[in-house]
């Protein structure tokens, strides 16, 4: 495939969880697949005994080392140059280091725009496809990843035939004061699904229960992953070829506007072109915005397929609330997956409560003790935090816990990633630029969603309560959607039902950027099964040599 | 240029352009000699980590070795940030007239001015009190809790006096049961 002149059937950019199910299901099907992924390949080895909270969780610097964005709250701003997402760049993507929830989108998330807009200011739109589309490939999903959960448990998700393929994980202390609390307050707490083995299951070994898993790789290949499961039967096939270190440059255009194949920079510093008959985006929300932004030539001078202007708009990455508590006897949250009990009465939407859209609370666990040590702020708010309440605090690390609430964010057109002009990486390509600023409705979501779980640690008897403020994180969450709208008109869309480009037959986007709205739950269940979705249809059209 | 020949010239020198990676911290760290502050600077931060962080489960900053995890970050990657901190601890020092050998109160005063920014006279080179406050309580953090190949948390120390258990996946991991809490 990487002989000179060589044509692949598809060329895909990304090994995350768009990328990685592309891989595999094109492959299996008999499609040549060439494989580009930036980072390098990490496994086992890497995971066992090179991770550390202050390089994986405080300086994000373990699986993408050296990377930076630019941010700034609006177009008035300069950018300023640091570290905001989690994204990673290493076979598998940023999926080998989740926290591994896993969630299937409530049908009205799919009909935010009919269900409670038109909202001024946002941007806020209809999917065009539906959870009746979406459900097999859910359930496939599902099965592939070993979703640890109980079907039914949570009356507020959308409804399922099927059981999870794995039962739940255990509830610690921290899970049943939790369970406690929400049931004394008429709520229904239940097992949070999570991709991550509870007992032994399709050849990966069970969970071993050490906390540190949120934000590293998982050793034992515990937790779901394409690094675990889709890149090993991608190359299982023989009709895959991965190329690591290989970092995409630019998309080319042949003389009929189709994509050509792509240019991307190889581990030994040579730059070279795969030319293939289809190119399958899928590097995130970040980088395939970017990659399609840096593609330009004189029929796309926008960037590759951005003829709406759309590429890079409606940046979202939902809002968090957090609310820690300390308990009376060892929380045991160094113990275990990141669970493990969620709650999801606020889901609903309910334009009452004086904003539209709703979150997923969940328990949150401070496995590692550093960032337990940085919420010593919250603790002792309204004194010093050091000299003797500092170590008092931190002598009472193994009581505390927390809960956390995924909330929708509205798209905003203004919010968006784009080329910096001013910032270049080491290689001297435009550092990705985020400019992004809350719409009032996400703040008044996330404080919302932060007195009811003030509400729900109280009940079940927590000593004491204190908040962390995420509502300023920003993008600095390893939830990136948007950016490549899917809908229907080629005016504001960028993809259509299909993941592929209104404007270019052969290039198709296959990760979160598609997302017109971002749904209170984290997204990465849905990356998946429309990533399967998507496969499908591609497959069958091959077969029918429809493929324009 | 064309671009791609622009970035094929680069291609080579990428590595060199990556920022030091924390196997850098970890080969210094199997040092103890400090390698960029003197021993004044290190007595003076030992006094102050020690009043920004009393003894933890009865382990000590001291015990800990918060002041090598610093020396480390500051010779590596913080190396940066080196001058102008040097330059605040030699202003602190300056107005305390011998920080380490003064009264723990007078220390706490010192440090709560530091974190007001309302020590006078400062010096330009050192950047905003405030700042300077807030990564020394940063740095004392960490020194205390980071993995020991940082150069502090001595042999997991500061980790036992919080309680905390470590990396379990190389011992083991725990059972469900333990999970649960209901066994020993």
């Amino acid at each position: 495939m990487s002989r000179a002149n060589a044509i692949a059937d598809v060329c895909i950019v990304g090994s995350g969880a768009g990328g990685g199910v592309m891989a595999a299901e094109l492959a299996r099907a008999g499609i040549g697949v060439v494989l580009l992924e930036r980072g390098p390949e990490r496994a086992s080895e890497d995971f066992l005994h090179r991770q550390d909270e202050l390089t994986n969780v405080l300086r994000q610097d373990f699986f993408a080392p050296g990377y930076r964005e630019t941010l700034r709250a609006s177009e008035r701003e300069q950018a300023v140059p640091g570290r905001y997402s989690m994204l990673a760049q290493t076979l598998g993507g940023s999926t080998v280091h989740w926290g591994a929830w896993s969630w299937r989108f409530r049908a009205d998330e799919m009909r935010m725009l009919s269900r409670d807009g038109p909202v001024a200011g946002a941007n806020l739109a209809d999917w065009p496809i539906g959870y009746a589309e979406l459900e097999p490939f859910y359930a496939q999903a599902e099965q592939a990843l070993g979703i640890a959960g109980r079907a039914g448990s949570n009356p507020f998700e959308t409804p399922r035939t099927g059981a999870y393929p794995n039962p739940p994980h255990v509830y610690r202390p921290s899970s049943r004061l939790l369970e406690a609390g929400a049931t004394k307050l008429g709520l229904h707490p239940f097992p949070l699904p999570m991709a991550i083995n509870s007992r032994v299951f399709d050849g990966r070994a069970k969970c071993m229960n050490g906390g540190q898993c949120a934000g590293f790789g998982c050793p034992v290949n515990a937790k779901a992953s394409p690094l675990a499961i889709h890149i090993p039967a991608a190359r299982a096939t023989g009709k895959a070829e991965i190329i690591t270190g290989a970092r995409a440059l630019e998309i080319s255009v042949d003389s009929e506007g189709r994509a050509r194949g792509v240019h991307y920079r190889a581990a030994d510093g040579a730059t070279r072109e795969v030319r293939a008959r289809h190119v399958i985006v899928c590097a995130g929300s970040i980088g395939s915005a970017t990659l399609l932004l840096g593609s330009r030539s004189a029929r796309f001078p926008n960037g590759l397929a951005n003829g709406s202007d759309q590429v890079g708009r409606n940046l979202m990455c939902h809002i968090f609330s957090l609310v820690n508590f300390e308990m009376r006897e060892p929380s045991l949250g160094q113990l275990g997956p990141p669970g493990n009990v969620g709650v999801d009465d606020f889901h609903p939407s309910d334009a009452r409560r004086g904003f539209v859209g709703g979150a997923v609370l969940g328990e949150a666990i401070d496995p590692l003790p550093i960032v337990s040590a940085l919420k010593s702020k919250d603790y002792l708010r309204g004194q010093r935090a050091w000299g003797e309440p500092l170590s008092r605090y931190l002598e009472r690390y193994p009581h505390y816990c927390g809960m956390i609430a995924i909330g929708e964010d509205l798209p905003v057109a203004s919010n968006r990633v784009d080329l910096d002009p001013d910032h270049r990486d080491a290689e001297g390509v435009a550092l990705p630029r985020i400019t992004h600023t809350n719409h009032p409705n996400d703040v008044a979501l996330a404080r919302y969603m932060e007195a009811r779980m003030s509400e729900i640690a109280t009940a079940g008897g927590a000593l004491k309560t204190f908040a962390t403020d995420y509502v300023g994180a920003r993008t600095a969450t390893g939830h990136i959607m948007g950016t490549c709208r899917m809908g229907s008109d080629p005016r504001n869309s960028v993809l259509d039902r299909w993941c592929r480009s209104h404007e270019v037959a052969n290039l198709w986007v296959v990760d979160g950027s598609f997302f017109p709205t971002s749904g209170g739950y984290n997204p990465t269940l849905t990356i998946f099964a429309n990533a399967y979705r998507v496969a499908a249809h591609f497959i069958a059209e091959a077969r029918r040599l429809n493929l324009g | 240029m064309e671009r791609r020949e622009f970035l094929h010239l680069f291609g080579a020198a990428l590595g060199a352009a990556l920022l030091a990676r924390p196997l850098a911290a970890a080969a210094a760290a199997s040092t103890q000699q400090a390698l960029v502050l003197n021993a004044s600077e290190c007595a003076l931060l030992e006094a102050i980590c020690a009043r920004i962080l009393p003894p933890v489960g009865g382990v000590s900053t001291r015990e800990a070795g918060c002041v090598n995890f610093i020396d480390k970050l500051l010779a590596h990657e913080e190396r940066a940030l080196a001058p102008a901190y040097r330059a605040g601890l030699a202003a602190l020092d300056a107005l305390a007239r011998g920080f380490a050998a003064l009264e723990a109160a007078q220390q706490v005063h010192l440090l709560e001015q530091l974190e007001d920014g309302t020590l006078q006279p400062w010096p330009e080179a050192a950047g905003t009190q405030a700042t300077l406050f807030g990564l020394l309580r940063m740095h004392t953090l960490l020194g205390f809790l980071a993995a020991p190949s940082f150069g502090g948390n001595r042999d997991g120390a500061g980790w036992k006096a919080v309680g905390h258990v470590g990396h379990l996946h190389g011992a083991g991991g725990v059972s469900d049961e333990q999970v649960a809490g209901k066994s020993v």
